[in-house]
Formats: C-alpha cells, sequence, structure tokens
C-alpha cells in the first residue's frame, strides 16, 4: 500500500486477524500492520507516541469494551485521528450500523466474505482504492 | 291521582309516581342539587359508594362519601353543573369489603326551565371486567412486541455471532488446503473440500433465515413500483440462459410497498423456474388479472414439475424436494416468498404436472396496488 505507513487493524477475532494478514501478504503489501484487540486497545497505541500514525484503518464492528462506532465516535473528536481514513470491515449487515458509521465519516464498509478467496478480494479492492485515491497528509 | 286527568288524557292509564319510576332504575343514581346536596338515591349507589343501608339524603355528597371540605378535584359533577353538558370519568374504588372495583361516572345536568342546571343526575357503571380486559390486552401487546424485539436481535445474533466462526472454519480449511496440499492423500483433499462446501451452504442458510426474520419487520419506506420495470430488472440481473425464454403476457400493474419485498418475490420465483428448468427450450410465463379484489399474478414454466403430493411442503421453512448435495437449495426461497405474501394479505398457491411443468400463482389485494395514504 501506497508510502508504506503503516495499517492498522482493530479487530478481535483471532482468525480474522491472521487472516487478514495472510490476503495482505498473498497480494504482497508489506506495509507494517499493527494489530488492536478493540478500541480502547487501538486508541492506547495511536496515543502513546510509541507508533507512527497509520494510513489507514481497517475496524471491525462488533467487539468488546470499546466498538468500531464508539471507536469512531472518539477519532472523529480528535484533531490528528480523525484525517486517518477508515474502512470498515465487519460481518454486519445492519442498516443501522452502515449509516451510523457513514454519519461518523468512514470511507468504506465491507462485509467479511465467509469464503477466504472473496475475503482475499476485498482486501486487494481496498488496497487499489488506497493506491490510487488521493490522501490527506496526517503527520503534517 | 287526579279525576279528572285522566279524564284529560282519555286514557286508561295512571300518570306514575316519579319516586317509583326512580326506585326501579337497578343501576346506581343518584341525583344532586346545586349545593352539592344528595337529594335522591337508590340503593344501588349506596351498594356502589360502600355505603349500603346508609342514609345520604339531605348531605353534601364531598362531606358524605369522600370526607372532603369542598367539591372533590376532577368532579364530573362540577362540571356538568359548570357546562350544562353530559360528562364522564373512569375512578378505581376500594369498597368497604376489601374488594376494588372501576367505574364509569357519568353526570347528566338536568336543565330547569329558567335554562339553568338546577341539578345534576350521578350515574356509575362498574367497568371492573373492562378495565380487566384492558390491563390484559396492554399487557399482551407488550408482549408481543418484546417477543418480535427478542426476534430481531436475536437475528443480529445470528448473523454476527454464527458468522464468524464459520468463517474462521473456512480460513482455516482453504489454508489447510493450499499449505498442506501437497501432503495429503485424494480422500484427505475431497474431505476438506466437502468442509468447505458445507460451510458454503450454512453461510446461505444463515443469510436465509436472516432475510426470512427480516421479511417481517421491514424498515423500507412503500412506494409507489411499477412492476413491469421491476419484473425487467429482476429478469435482467438472473441474465437467464439462452435456451429460456421469459415472456411478460400482461401489462403489470403499479403497487405501492417495499421495493425489496415485492423484488424478492419475482426473483425467487423467476430464478427456481430458471434453475430448475430441464427442458432444451425453457419458456417462463408472467401474467396478471383482475379477480374482484385481488390481482392474481401467475409465474408458469415448462420445467420438471412436481408432484400433487408437494403442493404445500414446498412453501415450508427449509423443505427441499432434492437432497441438498444434489442442488444446493437451502428451502427458503419460496418460504420467503410465501411470508412475503401473507403480509400484504395474499395467498400463494401451485398447480403443476410432472414433466409438464408448474405454475406457481400468488393473490395481492388491489387495495396494495392503488392505496397511497397507507402509511
Amino acid at each position: 500500500m501506497r508510502h508504506n505507513k503503516p495499517i492498522m487493524l482493530v479487530e478481535d477475532d483471532e482468525v480474522d486477524v491472521m487472516t487478514i494478514q495472510r490476503a495482505l501478504k498473498e497480494i504482497k503489501v508489506t506495509n507494517p500492520l499493527y494489530v488492536a484487540g478493540n478500541g480502547e486497545e487501538a486508541l492506547e497505541m495511536l496515543r502513546n507516541g510509541d507508533h507512527k500514525l497509520p494510513g489507514l484503518i481497517l475496524l471491525d464492528i462488533e467487539m468488546p469494551r470499546m466498538n468500531g462506532i464508539e471507536f469512531l465516535r472518539v477519532i472523529r473528536h480528535d484533531n490528528e485521528l480523525r484525517k486517518i481514513p477508515v474502512v470498515i470491515l465487519t460481518s454486519s449487515k445492519e442498516e443501522e450500523h452502515k449509516m451510523e458509521s457513514f454519519d461518523l465519516g468512514i470511507s468504506g464498509y465491507m462485509i467479511k466474505p465467509v469464503d477466504y478467496i472473496k475475503f482475499v478480494e476485498v482486501v486487494k479492492t481496498i488496497d487499489l482504492y488506497w493506491t490510487l485515491s488521493e490522501l490527506p497528509d496526517v503527520d503534517e | 291521582m287526579e279525576e279528572d286527568e285522566v279524564d284529560r288524557s282519555g286514557k286508561d292509564r295512571e300518570i306514575m309516581d316519579i319516586d317509583k319510576i326512580l326506585e326501579s332504575i337497578r343501576d346506581p343514581f343518584c341525583i344532586i342539587d346545586r349545593n352539592y346536596i344528595i337529594v335522591k338515591t337508590n340503593d344501588a349507589y349506596l351498594e356502589a359508594k360502600g355505603r349500603a343501608g346508609k342514609d345520604l339524603l339531605g348531605k353534601k355528597c364531598y362531606e358524605v362519601l369522600y370526607g372532603m371540605k369542598g367539591v372533590c378535584e376532577g368532579c364530573v359533577v362540577e362540571k356538568a353543573f359548570i357546562s350544562g353538558d353530559p360528562c364522564a370519568k373512569e375512578k378505581h374504588v376500594l369498597l368497604p369489603d376489601g374488594s376494588e372495583q372501576w367505574q364509569e361516572i357519568y353526570t347528566y345536568p338536568i336543565i330547569s326551565e329558567e335554562g339553568t342546571v338546577s341539578h345534576v343526575i350521578e350515574y356509575v357503571r362498574d367497568i371492573t371486567d373492562r378495565k380487566k380486559t384492558e390491563k390484559r390486552l396492554e399487557q399482551l401487546v407488550k408482549e408481543v412486541e418484546s417477543i418480535n424485539q427478542e426476534l430481531r436481535d436475536f437475528a443480529y445474533i445470528v448473523s454476527h455471532d454464527l458468522k464468524a466462526p464459520l468463517r474462521a472454519i473456512s480460513s482455516l480449511a482453504t489454508w489447510l488446503a493450499t499449505d498442506y496440499g501437497d501432503k495429503l492423500d485424494e480422500e484427505g483433499k475431497e474431505h476438506l473440500n466437502l468442509l468447505l462446501n458445507r460451510v458454503r451452504r450454512m453461510n446461505s442458510l444463515i443469510d436465509g433465515i436472516l432475510q426470512y426474520s427480516r421479511a417481517g419487520h421491514s424498515r423500507e419506506e412503500k412506494v409507489e413500483v411499477d412492476l413491469n420495470e421491476l419484473v425487467a430488472e429482476v429478469i435482467d440481473t438472473l441474465s437467464p440462459p439462452e435456451n429460456i425464454e421469459i415472456r411478460v403476457e400482461n401489462k403489470l400493474p403499479l403497487m405501492y410497498a417495499e421495493q425489496t419485498r415485492i423484488r424478492q418475490v419475482f426473483q425467487n420465483l423467476l430464478s427456481n423456474a430458471i434453475k430448475y428448468m430441464d427442458k432444451p427450450k425453457g419458456l417462463i410465463r408472467i401474467g396478471c388479472v383482475r379477480e374482484g379484489d385481488y390481482w392474481r399474478f401467475s409465474v408458469s414454466d415448462n420445467g420438471p414439475g412436481i408432484e400433487e403430493k408437494y403442493f404445500n411442503k414446498i412453501f415450508q421453512l427449509f423443505q427441499t424436494l432434492e437432497s441438498r448435495d444434489q442442488t444446493e437449495a437451502t428451502g427458503i426461497g419460496l418460504a420467503l416468498v410465501k411470508r412475503i405474501i401473507d403480509i400484504y394479505g395474499g395467498s400463494i398457491w401451485v398447480e403443476s404436472k410432472v414433466g409438464k411443468g408448474s405454475t406457481f400463482f400468488f393473490t395481492l389485494p388491489v387495495s396494495t396496488t392503488e392505496d397511497k395514504s397507507n402509511r
């Protein structure tokens, strides 16, 4: 993915994390990947200064402690973090979740396919879009 | 009675004493004058007020009945005096024997010759049974609402919590096949293949259950749907193979309905007709006739047909006529169609001859095609 900026994955399911890691490797995306198990962990990682800010956040919705929607609400009020594009990656097809996330300024909403091959396709699409789309410079 | 009065009426009857008439009324009532003094009651009234055997005559109603120093708040007797109109209210009463009663109190003003309200008649009706029924109904509605909510939650839980592990199984099996494929013999590979196949089946079952449960509580707005356009779109999406012709035989009506629901009906019926077509030249015909208050639609095919003994079974959830290994059918499509037709107040049935083809009929009330004020 562009600039070799890190990608942050906020996801509580271990196998889903493995799936995304494997899919990224399969399509030869070598950007560093930060993994956080829920919204709280993600915020902690983004704010403790140990990590370079990611160029993209892949966000699950259903997670323990702080779910994806709650996480979005927090970062949308954070002057630094609000510039990072977020793509939801979830199994929820709930209309309410979609509306709420788009209201909170997400850049995309992807359903996790059950089929691994299709999952790779989804990750490939995100990669392609992110390689072509112009982004604000988050380091500024 | 004076003799001359009888003579003047010219009829052989007595004019009855007004007190006699009042005493004959068995429902509780009393008459109250402008000073809130009770001037007339009956036994039923005393009983209804828990004052059986007591004499209330000549006493102020609010003092003797309620121990108040002035007119009670929300008094309907006062209201009738002021407005000159009949009034009513409901009241919950604790009787001396400890029993509770819901009463409806009606007050009727008696207008004097000067046009002012001279007295008010208070009339009491025991509505305890009706109140109990109302309460029960209210409770039932609440229960139904909460069950509905539970179902919605359930559908959501099914979609997320069952799918996550399924996805994991799918990924892991795929990786086993890719990473260790060379270490597995043919049988092992076949087993992994079957495993993935069942994962896909379970996935479509979950999707089907979700669709089925969501059909009941759509949040979609009703819009005007031109069925001619909708059906053309559905056919386009299904893109039937070259050997199958789909013909729309009449002009279809406009409907006022949730677009996704109605699309699902045509999509499922047509995709079944395409999927099971066994003739080299397939013909699927869509028709519609008006029959009284209903439109009767039909989707006919010249496919394999269905045995009569299965005519009802095919509309039940999870019923398939072939083993799931032969056709990847979930048994949800027709059940979903039936559910949607039921919701619109129509009915659905099939006529079929084995080897010749099937016709699915369904009706929709003409009101769903015309009524625009609804919602």
